[in-house]
């Protein structure tokens, strides 16, 4: 579903790699190796030498929104432009990602870190990408979100997302049964 | 009519400026020196800008006229630049600075020369030259602000903005927010200029008329006229000016680009 071939990220690595629809993968590697830039770029948020493809189609011949609405990225720090979640999707599913009552529609600023980060996964999630990147998504989540999480990558992934995370829980490719790519 | 002024007179006046110098030295404020530097760089500059006006005048031609405002435009480009904290490249804020005042100036002020001011001919230097200088320095403001507080923003709200990129928004709708607010600030000179003028100050040009004996509300219709033609030119500037900076910030594939940002230079 999405390849990169060769693409070089902002440390100078050259990486390649492919996943297909219906596969998950966890980036793994020290702070600094890299993980976050190559999510970046392929979000096609960076630019830099290589190929990005998206089913066999080179990214380029993409519009970008649109490439970006099909393969959507959701940051270590996720920034929000209107007042509250909902504001944002009000069609979203946020109990999916453990977050009910008011919370979605109480002000951005209010939230902690980690509902913050859950948001912005319900958020990407309403968009219906076909490839999922996210960067540290169970970082900031205590065990029982970070098991919502989970829970929802896998019925994601069963439903043909192709979903790319990084994480530096050594645990959590086997929990989730994802491929695993250390970056060296 | 302003009567001839002598050398005597001039030095007369600079007394005071010596009279600061001396208030300075007295008081220790170590700004003497500055203050007559300062005197004597404008005597210089008048002189030469005066006797560089003078030629233009004889030469009363077209060309020379409209490539007299392009100059003007090419140097306050330079001082635009020289008011960003960082700037999208230094060549490109000259050029777009330059660009924009002499688009949006001669969009303006040829018009205005030619239909409104009736001077004959409508590129008579001794009009054309003041109005648009008047015009492109106050756009000048303008659109240097502008440019300072786009910049300023964009780094500021860079998750916000690449959040909305991810979300599949085009990179007009990302940087929505950053442009109307730069733009709201590059205008907010003119707008203060327009409402606080004759309140506190009798402004440039009606002053000059006056001095010169020229009627009084002949004077005011034409301060308004000028300043019609500065907001005019100002919005043209700053909205040109925010929008090219929009595109020089991003890249074909919708990615903020603040690796055009020099900083610290």
């Amino acid at each position: 579903m999405i390849a990169a071939d060769e693409v070089r990220i902002a440390t100078g690595r050259v990486v390649s790699l492919a996943v297909a629809r219906g596969e998950g993968l966890v980036l793994a590697g020290a702070s600094g190796a890299g993980k976050s830039l190559l999510l970046r770029r392929l979000a096609d948020l960076d630019p830099g030498a290589g190929r990005l493809t998206l089913d066999g189609r080179d990214c380029a011949a993409i519009s970008a929104p649109d490439y970006r609405r099909r393969v959507a990225l959701v940051p270590a720090e996720p920034a929000f432009w209107r007042p509250s979640l909902r504001d944002h999707a009000p069609d979203a599913d946020f109990e999916a990602v453990g977050l009910d009552g008011a919370r979605p529609a109480a002000p951005v600023t209010s939230l902690s870190s980690g509902e913050r980060m859950r948001g912005a996964i319900a958020l990407a999630v309403a968009r219906n990408p076909q490839v999922l990147l996210l960067d540290e998504p169970t970082g900031p989540l205590d065990p029982r979100a970070t098991g919502v999480i989970e829970a929802l990558l896998l019925r994601l992934t069963a439903a043909g997302t192709a979903v790319i995370l990084t994480s530096h829980d050594p645990e959590q490719p086997r929990r989730l049964g994802f491929r695993l790519l250390s970056l060296p | 009519m302003t009567p001839d002024l002598t050398p005597f007179d001039i030095a007369a006046a600079s007394a005071l400026l010596f009279l600061g110098a001396g208030l300075s030295l007295v008081l220790s404020l170590h700004v003497g020196r500055g203050l007559l530097v300062a005197g004597a760089r404008m005597v210089v500059q008048l002189v030469v800008l005066a006797t560089l006006l003078g030629l233009i005048f004889a030469a009363a031609n077209v060309w020379v006229t409209l490539g007299a405002m392009a100059a003007m435009a090419v140097f306050a480009g330079f001082e635009v630049l020289a008011r960003q904290d960082a700037p999208a490249g230094r060549r490109w804020t000259v050029a777009v600075g330059a660009g924009v005042m002499i688009g949006a100036g001669w969009v303006v002020v040829l018009p205005a020369l030619a239909l409104l001011i009736e001077a004959r001919p409508w590129y008579a230097p001794q009009v054309a030259l003041p109005v648009f200088g008047m015009v492109a320095g106050s756009s000048m403001t303008g659109i240097a602000l502008a440019l300072d507080t786009f910049s300023t923003a964009i780094r500021r709200d860079v998750r916000i903005v690449e959040a909305r990129l991810l979300a599949g928004h085009t990179r007009g709708e990302a940087l929505s927010d950053p442009v109307r607010q730069a733009i709201r600030t590059g205008l907010m000179p003119t707008i203060n200029a327009m409402s606080a003028i004759g309140l506190v100050t009798i402004p440039g040009m009606m002053t000059g008329q006056i001095l010169a004996g020229a009627d009084v509300m002949q004077a005011a219709k034409y301060q308004m006229v000028l300043m019609f033609l500065i907001a005019g030119t100002s919005v043209l500037g700053v909205v040109g000016a925010v929008h090219a900076m929009a595109r020089r910030m991003t890249d074909h594939r919708h990615r903020l680009r603040l690796d055009r940002l020099r900083t610290g230079e």
